[in-house]
């Protein structure tokens, strides 16, 4: 590794920041980012106008509890081209044959959706701002609720990532996406058990939404915190494993 | 610089590349020539580490891709058949983040896109560009990093004539700098800039030399054409009492009253001037005679097999 380091010239940017620059380039070039961004921004606008200043709330986390509906939708527009256009366009052959690794690819990639997502919530930090006019908001829990927002949006994206890697077609790619966060979205609604021990635990891994309610009563706990970075984590390692087996089959 | 050892891809129970083995020294030029479907592409694919082989072993300087597949990528700039670029950037924009993935300088994009020519159109978004243009985007996008070994596949396919000329300039001044290795099916883009040239069909390789030695490999180097002014059996008679004909043929008539004939000479016997005294004796006329040169073309049919099926694709 320092080997590498020091191969680096000063004038470079690192393989890291170039891929995770190129995306957000592309992100930004297209409408694909001010879509995401507008639509993220006027649901939640809605959301708080009628949750919070309709009804003289405080509770931010109304707002958030409710906005991940929307990602059954958003996330795709991320995620869909994220793997499968590369694929699709054959500048996978530049990626691939450069000497950077493939997991620097993907984390890349990853941390460039994270950035218009991260952006998206930036933009929602105005609904407190404006709520602290009104009444007195408790800041440690809209940083919380905030947090646990910004965790379950990270595990939904690096599964659609995830999905882009499995086609070449990003239509295809947006449609699983919608089919699987629907699916992970309806389970989670669902309160009852089966019985069977095993079933019952799986249930309660695919219940992605649950894990976001302690955040929004404003507690991180370590459980739910682990949870939502490991789904990230793994999903990304799922994506980098599928694109270094394709090389072998 | 490159060995290649018992290289073979199978794709499922299809098997792609079958056992081959060669090696690309540095510095010189060489050609791979095969029609459509004949593992070209799947071969540089393997090479630049795109694809990994089902068995055998490639390594460039003693590397191995498996032993350090940084610093072996490193060495290899690569065109794919479809140049991999992004067509909503600027050729700049791309240029800095093929920089970026390369781990190079991004002061050399400038000698680069002078060196290929691009220059003016340095601002311009990709999918606004000519495929002759982009086609040396993808050329300049292989020169970052200064790798020694250049790999393109098929560089001028797809391209007006125009276009062609003008990649094979920047290829052979290339050429004059680096290693490499340039598939096509279109065999005079091959002998033009080649060296060496190796034949592959159906995932073997059937032929590997120079473009002049497969010439002779095929065709003896004793074989002329001679256009003759007059009877058919006369001519015939002479041809067939002529002591260095080793066997002679009739192609055709393409001028009215001569017949051409495909002559072959036995080794070492200059049959010119008794061919032409026996001819003007009998009171006939040779209009024309020329050695009758094999072109890479026949070497490629008689070798593949593969009547038709490249013609209709190439230019």
């Amino acid at each position: 590794m320092n080997q590498n380091k020091e191969m680096i010239p000063k004038n470079s940017p690192s393989p890291l920041c170039a891929i995770i620059k190129k995306e957000l380039r592309i992100y930004f070039n297209t409408p694909i980012a001010w879509v995401f961004i507008a639509v993220m921004f006027c649901v939640g606008s809605i959301l708080f106008t009628i949750l919070n200043l309709f009804e003289a709330s405080s509770a931010i986390g109304m707002v958030l509890l409710l906005l991940p509906w929307v990602f059954v939708v958003m996330t795709p527009l991320l995620t869909m081209r994220l793997i499968a256009e590369e694929r699709g366009l054959k500048t996978d052959q530049l990626l691939l044959t450069s000497p950077i690794s493939v997991s620097g690819i993907v984390w890349g990639k990853l941390i460039a959706a994270l950035a218009v997502f991260g952006a998206s919530i930036v933009l929602m930090l105005m609904y407190p701002i404006i709520l602290e006019f009104y009444s007195s908001v408790e800041w440690g829990v809209v940083f919380t609720n905030y947090l646990g927002f910004f965790l379950l949006g990270s595990s939904l994206i690096s599964i659609g990532l995830f999905i882009s890697s499995l086609t070449e077609n990003q239509f295809t790619a947006a449609v699983i996406t919608i089919a699987v966060l629907l699916a992970m979205f309806l389970i989670s609604s669902f309160s009852g058990t089966t019985g069977i021990g095993v079933l019952d635990f799986i249930i309660d891994i695919l219940k992605i939404t649950r894990r976001f309610d302690s955040f929004y009563t404003g507690f991180i706990t370590l459980a739910d915190f682990l949870y939502y970075v490991s789904i990230t984590v793994v999903f990304v390692l799922l994506t980098v494993y599928r694109i270094e087996k394709r090389k072998i089959k | 610089m490159i060995e290649i050892k018992n290289l073979t891809k199978k794709y499922g129970s299809k098997t792609v590349l079958d056992n081959i083995s060669f090696t690309v020294k540095s510095g010189e030029i060489l050609g791979f020539l095969g029609p459509n479907g004949a593992g070209k592409s799947t071969t540089m694919n393997i090479i630049t580490g795109y694809i990994s082989s089902t068995s055998g072993s490639v390594s460039i300087d003693g590397i191995d891709i498996m032993d350090d597949a940084k610093a072996y990528k490193k060495k290899i700039g690569y065109l794919p058949e479809l140049p991999p670029l992004y067509l909503d950037m600027t050729v700049m924009e791309y240029m800095e983040f093929v920089c970026g993935i390369k781990s190079a300088d991004v002061s050399c994009i400038g000698k680069i896109l002078e060196e290929v020519k691009i220059t003016d159109v340095k601002d311009r978004l990709i999918k606004n560009l000519s495929k002759g243009y982009r086609q040396r985007v993808g050329i300049a996008q292989a020169l970052v990093g200064d790798p020694e070994l250049l790999i393109l596949d098929e560089p001028t396919v797809g391209l007006d004539p125009m276009q062609i000329i003008e990649i094979r300039n920047v290829i052979s001044d290339l050429g004059k700098k680096k290693t490499l290795f340039i598939s096509s099916h279109i065999l005079s883009e091959i002998s033009a800039v080649c060296d060496r040239v190796l034949i592959i069909n159906k995932g073997k390789i059937v032929a590997e030399d120079t473009p002049d030695n497969l010439a002779s490999l095929v065709s003896g180097k004793n074989k002329y054409l001679a256009r003759i002014e007059g009877n058919q059996e006369k001519i015939e008679n002479i041809l067939s009492s002529l002591g260095g004909v080793e066997k002679f043929e009739l192609k055709g008539s393409d001028e009215e009253g001569t017949l051409d004939y495909i002559i072959n000479a036995k080794n070492g016997v200059d049959i010119r001037k008794p061919l032409f005294k026996e001819v003007a004796t009998a009171d006939m006329a040779i209009l024309m005679f020329k050695s009758y040169d094999i072109s890479l073309e026949d070497i490629f049919i008689s070798l593949t097999g593969a009547q038709g099926g490249t013609e209709n694709e190439s230019e």
